[in-house]
């Protein structure tokens, strides 16, 4: 007769066995699916063990090319601000005998990132595993999956619209405390010159207070970003509730339904609007800037983007074994079974000028209003 | 420069995590649909105006009453025989052959005389014709005014707003209800004054 804790020698050993990430195997999810109907305790273990391996290395290498196009991995928990370096030298006439006094580059802001853990439980009966099939199984691994999709989103999203930096205290290494900065904020340093030669001053804040979304407004929101470089490359991401409002401005090229026939006098953006999905899609173009609405975005709120040099970092474990997310251990009480999945990984921002976020309804112009609730 | 700050929650916070206090209580923002319409400011060219106008009419009614009281003297001077009866009427009527006491009484009362005494008596009654009204005694230059209440009235506002808007209805309107509108003490007293 099988133990119906059959599944808690697999989740110790895929707790303590070394994953090979990137790993496609025979057996997926899918494959699971196919067998919806087999009961967990006709499965083979050691299936079930390959199954898991497979499908969790496959959901952390989509996870970190969803993270990637705001975030890339750092290696170090405090580094230097990837904006660069305030560079204010000037050149000095002289006359024959003259000889100009030396000048140094400005220093470039400090960085930091925290590496925070996080957890998923799902808890069984006896039951479960004596009648449970497949299908119920997948559903385990698709919450799990899907909880750490979530977080990862609201990290990213969270370090960005917090427009206030904070301590955090490296609790999982050596407890030393860091400062995780946002992106520029007026905290007093210094943005780097722009290639164009402007200088900033410690007062430059990313965070922008409008009383409304027009034209005006977006395009200073895109400025923000784009004043920093000369090769930005800005998407602009909206909430669906403003959707309406920014394709009504001047100058806004929406991306149109494939199988609609456009008027020849009408203005509209190269590519195929995404018609299954209106809550995350291109909707068009505006100020050079590609415009997006994204069900993470906060109502009244838009974020810029520069994708050439993105503004976050994500921090993992330094042990390539814990990078992702993982079953990390098993509480097994008669008749019930407690499963846990692990997560350790951390958002801070590590180019201060590769995104700026607006508030569009604000109270008063210049104010903005952190619409996270976090206190970090 | 002005410290820059965000809000989070109630606090306004620096980039720095400074926490610079709560955030003041702000007015809170009315559409248009909502602001009340405010009582304009009083007009004080207008209110000039109208004072100089009652001025006016305070003069014209003057000058009436002095035409009337000059009028009155005038009556008061006729000689009395050119008007009133000699004081032996009744007895030079008696002595008329046909002409009985009873009769010659009923001729006089007729007259407006009931007795002898009362003839002489009737300087007395010319006197008191003097404080009579100006309608009583056929005057008609001192009229109360009629018709629709001029638009830079007294409270003209406040008035349409409780649907008077002639002269006759704002001396039917109680002084009670034109303070209930808004109107104070002195804006009443004025209106009394006008329409009278």
């Amino acid at each position: 007769m099988k133990k119906f804790l059959f599944l808690s020698p697999m989740l110790a050993l895929a707790a303590a066995t070394p994953r090979r990430l990137g790993v496609t195997g025979t057996y997926d999810l899918a494959w699971l699916r196919v067998n919806f109907d087999r009961k967990l305790r006709d499965l083979d273990t050691g299936q079930l063990l390959t199954v898991v391996q497979t499908e969790l290395a496959a959901h952390n290498e989509r996870a970190a090319a969803m993270v990637a196009a705001f975030a890339v991995r750092v290696d170090k928990r405090e580094t230097v601000d990837a904006s660069g370096t305030n560079l204010t030298g000037t050149m000095t006439e002289v006359d024959e005998y003259g000889r100009a006094r030396t000048q140094t580059a400005g220093v470039a802001g400090d960085v930091a990132f925290p590496l925070r853990r996080y957890q998923f439980a799902a808890g069984y009966t006896a039951d479960f595993f004596r009648k449970g099939t497949a299908q119920d199984f997948v559903e385990v691994l698709d919450n799990a999956q899907a909880a750490h999709r979530k977080e990862l989103v609201k990290q990213i999203r969270d370090r960005l619209f917090s427009p206030v930096n904070y301590n955090f205290q490296d609790f999982l290494t050596d407890g030393k405390t860091v400062n995780v900065r946002a992106l520029f904020n007026a905290d007093g340093t210094v943005a780097p010159t722009s290639p164009n030669l402007v200088n900033f001053d410690g007062t430059h804040t990313h965070y922008l207070g409008f009383t409304a979304l027009n034209s005006t407004n977006l395009s200073a929101l895109i400025a923000t970003v784009r004043e920093h470089g000369d090769d930005t490359n800005v998407e602009v991401h909206l909430a669906q509730a403003q959707e309406a409002a920014v394709k009504a401005l001047a100058g806004f090229a929406p991306v149109m339904d494939v199988q609609i026939q456009v008027a020849s006098t009408s203005t509209v953006a190269v590519g195929a609007l995404n018609t299954a999905n209106p809550a995350n899609r291109k909707i068009g173009r505006y100020d050079g800037a590609d415009v997006f609405v994204k069900p993470w975005v906060f109502d009244n709120y838009g974020l810029a983007i520069d994708t050439n040099s993105q503004a976050l970092g994500i921090r993992h474990p330094d042990d390539l074994e814990d990078e992702g997310l993982r079953p990390i251990g098993q509480i097994v009480t008669f008749p019930l079974q407690s499963d846990y999945w692990g997560a350790e990984f951390g958002i801070g921002t590590r180019n201060r000028r590769g995104a700026a976020v607006a508030q569009f309804n604000s109270g008063t112009a210049g104010v903005y209003t952190d619409p996270t609730g976090r206190s970090w | 420069m002005e410290q820059v700050y965000y809000i989070i929650g109630d606090r306004k916070v620096t980039g720095n995590g400074k926490d610079l206090g709560p955030v003041e209580e702000t007015a809170e923002t009315q559409t248009p649909a909502e602001v009340t319409p405010q009582e304009p400011a009083p007009d004080l060219q207008a209110q000039l105006t109208e004072l100089i106008a009652e001025r006016d009419q305070l003069k014209t009614r003057v000058e009436v009453l002095e035409s009337q009281q000059s009028s009155n003297a005038q009556q008061l001077q006729v000689p009395e025989g050119a008007q009133l009866l000699p004081a032996d009427a009744r007895d030079r009527l008696i002595s008329i052959d046909g002409i009985s006491e009873r009769i010659a009484d009923e001729a006089l009362a007729a007259l407006g005389v009931q007795s002898v005494a009362s003839l002489e008596s009737q300087p007395e009654v010319a006197q008191a014709s003097e404080s009579s009204t100006p309608a009583e005694t056929g005057e008609t230059t001192q009229t109360q005014k009629t018709g629709d209440l001029p638009g830079n009235v007294v409270g003209a506002g406040k008035l349409k707003a409780i649907g008077v808007t002639t002269w006759e209805g704002l001396r039917d309107t109680s002084d009670q209800a034109l303070a209930d509108a808004g109107l104070d003490a002195d804006q009443v007293a004025r209106l009394r004054t006008l329409s009278s």
